[in-house]
């Protein structure tokens, strides 16, 4: 065996190695891990909701959305926030999805915002709903939490509607 | 009449600076506090009836017992300042029968021209479902709808003008110049409803979104750029509030708004928490006009209070101490309706106001 060949014996383990690791990166890199990369991809895999354009709300931006209100969120260190509608038919629905610095800051926003009794909604790692004029569901997942609305002219058609939602959004959430 | 009204505001320190100069009067003739009229009218009833149709009626007789709306508004044009900061909720704006009922009650007497101002967040186009949202009610009574435009704006604060309260908590407060137009009748139409960090929401904090940096009333350097970047300790002037508000309205806002209506047909409760609230409302079917908003406030705290006893605050009571969820969420950790009477916004106590108490028939 010549020097030459055993010194390049290796090259081609080394391109695969290489390719390997690319690929990687690249599905890594086509997973963007923000909210509104989320909505974006719910909004691609749904085909029987029509999304409306998602509007992003980084740090401070928070009061730009809700003004005072904003900060209950930002005492639980909420990151970015993306908000978009979604519709069916004549139905409509408000999604606020936001990103906290951590889960266990996800969890203590949803902890407070719970306090009332609900009804459990079957999304996130936990999840509620309140029957009000328009239907409020909230769930969360890993650092995400999610507040949904529903707007139609049958309660039950808004509840089915932010069922749909959610279950979009949240297949998005898992592993971001 | 109440002792703020009796006084007049001509003697209030009111300074316009910088470069925005407005000439002419800049307080309206009160002219529904005239001798022998009331201060407050409270008038319930309308369940029968279309909620508009009901806001309507409820309006109508409320102002008719002050002396008629015409009196007010004929000939002259009309500024309304309406609440629509939830874009998510109609139940936490003002509602759009109370603000269709005000349109259409101004029209009909008259007014010259109507403008609905303010700089709000989302809550012309918040939905529900089968009804229209404010901005296509505004639309539909044929006024004009001006949003004033947010602080991050650039060049937004042409908008407004600079004005100087007394004291020294204000560094600089500006304020829409649509409602310092001295020719423009202001009216102050406010939803009856719970805040999540100060207990309350009425005629007064209404007047916030006809200002430029409305995070200024929490922040002790209103000038400063705010910068909290997740960090609610930047919102460091939630001490001051109250002084901040009731110098904001007694000396520049308040003199400005010829007629307070207080929006009770459905007051509502929970407006994004505190904490375990909920939205919700309860039918009141209740409207209230009148020229003292402190007075007004006061009232509306009550009529707050009486549906939940047990959660809710009472109108002067202490909101700084107690199991109430409203208690956590109060950042000031004091009655600002209480300090604003201590201002002289108003007056609180309710015995030495002149109200009546009408039922649609």
């Amino acid at each position: 065996m010549s020097l030459a060949w055993r010194s390049a014996w290796h090259v081609p383990a080394w391109l695969g190695a290489l390719v390997l690791i690319l690929c990687a990166c690249r599905s890594t890199l086509a997973v963007p891990r923000g909210p509104v990369a989320a909505i974006t991809a719910a909004a691609a895999a749904s085909a029987s909701l029509r999304f409306g354009r998602t509007e992003e709300y980084r740090g401070e931006r928070l009061y730009d959305f809700m003004d005072g209100a904003a900060v209950t969120y930002l005492d639980h260190h909420c990151r970015t926030l993306a908000a978009a509608d979604v519709f069916r038919g004549q139905d409509q629905a408000k999604i606020e999805l936001y990103e906290l610095a951590s889960a266990a800051d996800s969890a203590a926003l949803y902890a407070e915002l719970t306090g009332s009794p609900g009804t459990p909604f079957a999304a996130g790692e936990a999840g509620c709903i309140w029957a009000g004029f328009e239907p409020e569901a909230l769930f969360r997942r890993g650092r995400f939490l999610v507040r949904l609305l529903g707007y139609a002219k049958d309660r039950e058609a808004a509840a089915a509607l932010l069922a749909d939602v959610a279950a979009a959004i949240d297949a998005q959430l898992r592993g971001r | 009449m109440n002792a703020h009204l009796a006084k007049g505001v001509g003697r209030r320190e009111f300074l316009v600076g910088g470069a925005a100069v407005l000439a002419g009067p800049l307080w309206v003739p009160p002219v529904f506090a005239a001798a022998g009229k009331p201060d407050m009218v409270v008038v319930k009833g309308g369940a029968a009836l279309a909620p508009e149709e009901a806001a309507y009626q409820r309006l109508k007789a409320g102002t008719e017992r002050l002396g008629g709306l015409a009196t007010l508004v004929k000939g002259k044009p009309v500024v309304i300042k309406v609440n629509a900061t939830e874009r998510s909720s109609q139940d936490a704006n003002t509602s759009v029968p109370a603000a269709a009922a005000l349109l259409r009650l101004c029209r009909e007497c008259g007014a010259a021209g109507l403008t609905v101002v303010g700089q709000e967040w989302g809550g012309f186009d918040s939905p529900r479902a089968g009804q229209p949202t404010l901005r296509q009610a505004i639309a539909a009574a044929g006024a004009t709808l001006t949003e004033l435009p947010h602080y991050w704006v650039k060049g937004g604060e042409a908008a407004y003008a600079l004005c100087k309260p007394q004291g020294d908590v204000w560094h600089e407060l500006y304020v829409a110049k649509a409602i310092l137009d001295p020719s423009a009748v202001v009216l102050n139409l406010a939803r009856l409803k719970s805040h999540p960090h100060c207990v309350y929401t009425g005629c007064i904090k209404n007047v916030i979104g006809l200002t430029y940096r409305m995070f200024g009333f929490h922040k002790i350097d209103d000038a400063e750029w705010p910068r909290n970047q997740g960090d609610p300790a930047d919102s460091d002037g939630w001490h001051v509030f109250p002084q901040k508000l009731g110098l904001a309205f007694r000396d520049v806002i308040g003199p400005r708004i010829a007629l307070n209506i207080l929006d009770a047909g459905q007051p509502t409760f929970g407006w994004r928490g505190p904490g375990p609230e909920r939205l919700a409302t309860f039918d009141a079917h209740t409207t209230i006009v009148g020229t003292d908003a402190l007075a007004m406030d006061v009232y509306g705290c009550g009529l707050l209070h009486a549906q939940r006893p047990d959660v809710y605050l009472p109108a002067l009571g202490d909101w700084s101490q107690g199991p109430s969820p409203y208690v956590k969420g109060n950042r000031s950790k004091v009655n600002y309706l209480v300090e604003c009477g201590k201002l002289g916004v108003g007056q609180t106590d309710l015995k030495k106001v002149a109200i009546d108490e009408l039922s649609l028939a």
